[in-house]
């Protein structure tokens, strides 16, 4: 025990070894602080590039409209884990606004649905929120507060903002709010509760001339003022919609904007504008058809099960269950079936997530074949007169059996395609996850520059330490024991200085937008511009035990190894060399 | 006669360059249980490298160092480093204490280095209280908790000498005691080392060049060139 006694002794009285421990609770704290806020910037950015995508998005192999929608889904909203389908038609078209012209895609959508189905009364809550915030800012930023506004003004801001635009105001801005409500005998509380519940809507159908469109808030903006201010058309102002259809006609239609909506990816709000699905299918001379089905899972996690019942086919757990039912009996009647069959399954899981993600019509066709191939085999075998298989086991068989039938002609059809939103998206998320590679092979180096400084540090304290080891040897430390000391001090410099760093790390991430803030006022310019960066604050993962975890075990074993060399040195001193040393 | 520690044909060579150095040149002797030897030699006579063999610190190039018969040269590093721990108590010219220890923790770090974390936590008080004693004896009672570097070399070299005794070892290997110390200094530490010889029957082997210091011990030998004189 003494070589723990003197490994903290060193550790204590030694600022070398304060200093190694420093390193590592730096070399800790980074990591966390920069996955943190990667992983929060991740979460967010997954969130936006999904846009308003749903779970699973269902269309024609050749994209082009189909009827009979309504039926579809009917049959669709009977499988297990689905909550809602929307109808959708989607189309390629310009927009003109005023002088100018861009290149949209539009969607035609039956809002009810729509909102149950994806995330677009999301957004468009979200654009409502930032500009009742911007404006109660302004009123707030005047002299003379909210007192002068009219009541009803300032009230219907309110209603506008969903508790989350709230918590995004300056606190001073929330004070005033807050004070405003009191004085004026407004339920706040209630106003935002409106906010978060409020659902977008067309509005009244006044003029048949005009359809009510929800632009993106980036695409009717216009240019912008010297002083950066954004010049935008703005709801109840008109713009012009010339839709492509396949017969190269063009299809004009005018369009009042009734709202906006605001996704977060500059690149989705640049493009899209949603109109209702009736006035689409019209305008394209589609009646009753929709290029898409929009479906919202009760979890994202059920999304392979669904699919493979939308496609007839089986999941790979199913396929197992299968393999699992027959192996017994094909063992001893024909093993070589088995092998072909377990060696088709091994490459069908393995190749199976790659041609789903990559649309490739092979998975549904490897999928069916392995499907046919259960049956047949479960088929032969319920045949067979002479089977001496035990009554529970037929049971099973049969239901199996009436399972893989039932799924089959449950499908939705040949043409049909079924795509999950990371499916739609895989460029993206490829791009996310090899740039989280990249810096985790980036932190990876920092913590073996920790590793390097604490050798470094470990050698120049043993070399320190000459005399006390020439000392400790003559007073029976053995070879053993001296080495235990040097590596003691590199575990515990690791184990302090990880404590240190998850404490650091910690403290940072909670309060990284408050450090922001500081910062900022004192450098005096902003260091998270949240019109580049597009978010009101930065994201951050608030429970990254699982990385805190994996980069402290990383770092105690950096510290140990890098201490092993020292510790060595340390042990072979010689002891008449060492007690020399004056 | 050759019971307790001994000596035989003890050889150590350094090779510096192509140079063959000859520190010793096969060097017997007895120590006797009890005695208080002094090996006097003039610095570079090879005196420090015999003490250090005898203490198992250095290995000879040839001949063994034996205790009560057994031969102690050919044993494990590990039994070496326990025998140095228990057998033998060392004192240095330079005190050798450990800077970052207080008194009271460097006398009883032979101790702590001795025992396993059981046996310590049953032993510790009665530990604490001998290395109490020891520092008492020696007039260090007051200054327990001070570091090496708050203590004169006397005290040092006194604290050196309660560290050496903790584990009553049955040999004190004492290497220049007092030649890093002023006269009257020197005097008082011969002094104590002489009332530990003579009160407990405490075998003592000294090295040194002070030839007026060597008078006082029970039996004298002379080192010169590695080799022993009369």
């Amino acid at each position: 025990m003494y070589k723990l006694l003197i490994a903290f002794r060193y550790l204590r009285r030694n600022w070398l070894n304060l200093v190694g421990t420093l390193a590592v609770a730096l070399a800790v704290m980074a990591p966390i602080c920069v996955l943190s806020v990667m992983k929060g910037f991740d979460q967010e950015f997954r969130s936006r590039i999904r846009a308003t995508l749903s779970d699973l998005i269902v269309e024609r192999r050749t994209d082009d409209p189909f009827g009979g929608y309504e039926g579809m889904i009917a049959r669709i909203a009977k499988i297990p884990h689905v909550v809602a389908c929307a109808p959708q038609y989607d189309g390629l078209g310009l927009l003109k606004l005023k002088r100018q012209s861009r290149y949209v895609e539009f969607h035609g959508v039956d809002l009810a649905s729509e909102n149950q189905a994806t995330d677009f009364a999301e957004f468009w809550r979200m654009w409502r929120g930032r500009q009742a915030r911007l404006e109660l800012a302004a009123l707030a930023a005047q002299a003379s507060g909210l007192g002068g506004e009219p009541k009803q003004k300032v009230a219907g801001l309110l209603s506008s903002m969903r508790h989350e635009d709230f918590s995004l105001l300056d606190s001073a801005d929330r004070d005033a709010a807050r004070s405003w409500a009191e004085h004026n005998q407004v339920d706040l509380e209630a106003a935002l509760r409106a906010g978060d519940a409020a659902a977008p809507d067309w509005g009244p159908a006044d003029d048949p001339k005009y359809s009510p469109a929800f632009p993106g808030e980036e695409l009717v903006v216009l240019g912008k003022y010297p002083d950066g201010r954004e010049a935008s058309l703005d709801v109840g102002e008109e713009v012009t919609l010339i839709a492509a259809s396949d017969v190269f006609e063009r299809t004009f239609r005018r369009c009042r904007i009734v709202g906006k909506f605001r996704s977060g990816m500059s690149e989705y709000d640049l493009r899209n504008i949603y109109l209702p699905l009736a006035d689409v299918q019209q305008f394209m001379e589609q009646p009753d058809k929709a290029t898409s089905i929009n479906i919202r899972l009760d979890s994202f996690d059920h999304a392979p099960e669904v699919r493979a019942a939308l496609m007839g086919i089986l999941t790979p757990e199913e396929m197992a269950e299968g393999l699992d039912l027959v192996r017994p009996l094909l063992r001893k009647q024909n093993p070589a079936a088995l092998n072909s069959l377990d060696e088709q399954f091994r490459r069908l899981r393995l190749d199976l997530p790659k041609w789903f993600a990559e649309r490739n019509p092979q998975a549904v066709e490897s999928s069916q074949d392995m499907g046919d191939e259960l049956e047949r085999v479960i088929a032969d075998v319920l045949h067979s007169s002479a089977n001496p298989l035990p009554q529970a086991t037929l049971g099973q068989m049969v239901d199996y059996q009436k399972k893989v039938i039932a799924r089959a002609n449950g499908a939705i059809g040949e043409d049909f395609r079924v795509s999950t939103w990371e499916d739609k998206r895989l460029t993206f998320l490829r791009a996310v996850a090899l740039e989280r590679e990249v810096m985790g092979f980036i932190l990876f180096f920092v913590g073996l520059i920790a590793g390097f400084l604490i050798l470094s540090l470990l050698h120049t304290t043993v070399i320190s330490k000459t005399r006390d080891i020439g000392t400790l040897k003559s007073i029976g430390g053995s070879v053993h024991g001296i080495m235990s000391i040097f590596l003691l001090n590199g575990l515990l410099m690791g184990l302090i200085g990880s404590a240190l760093g998850t404490a650091g790390g910690f403290l940072i991430t909670r309060n990284i937008n408050a450090i922001e803030g500081f910062l900022e006022r004192i450098v005096g310019f902003s260091l998270f511009p949240a019109d580049i960066y597009y978010l009101d604050r930065i994201p951050v993962d608030q429970h990254p035990w699982a990385n805190i975890l994996v980069i402290c075990v990383l770092a105690v074993a950096v510290s140990l190894a890098a201490s092993i060399l020292p510790a060595w040195k340390a042990a072979r001193m010689d002891a008449v060399e060492a007690l020399r040393y004056e | 006669m050759s019971d307790f520690l001994a000596a035989r044909d003890l050889v150590k060579e350094y090779v510096q360059g192509d140079e063959k150095l000859r520190v010793l040149r096969g060097v017997s002797l007895h120590v006797r249980e009890g005695e208080f030897l002094v090996i006097v030699g003039a610095s570079g006579a090879g005196k420090s490298t015999l003490l250090h063999l005898l203490g198992l610190l250095d290995s000879p190039t040839s001949g063994e160092v034996l205790f009560e018969g057994k031969s102690l040269t050919r044993l494990s590093g590990l039994q070496q480093a326990g025998l140095r721990n228990t057998l033998f108590g060392f004192v240095f010219q330079f005190f050798h204490l450990l800077p970052d220890f207080n008194a009271l923790e460097n006398v009883m770090m032979p101790a702590y280095v001795r025992f396993r974390t059981l046996e310590w936590a049953r032993r510790r008080q009665e530990v604490r209280a001998r290395a109490g004693e020891l520092l008492a004896r020696v007039g260090l009672k007051e200054r327990l908790r001070h570091r090496p570097n708050q203590l004169s070399g006397g005290e040092r070299q006194r604290v050196a000498l309660c560290r050496a005794l903790i584990n009553q070892p049955r040999v004190l290997l004492l290497d220049e005691p007092t030649g890093n110390l002023d006269r009257k200094t020197g005097e008082q530490i011969h002094q104590l080392i002489r009332d530990i010889n003579r009160a407990e029957r405490q075998t003592v082997v000294m090295v040194t060049h002070d030839e007026a210091a060597a008078q006082t011990a029970g039996r004298l030998i002379r080192i010169r060139d590695g080799e022993l004189t009369a």
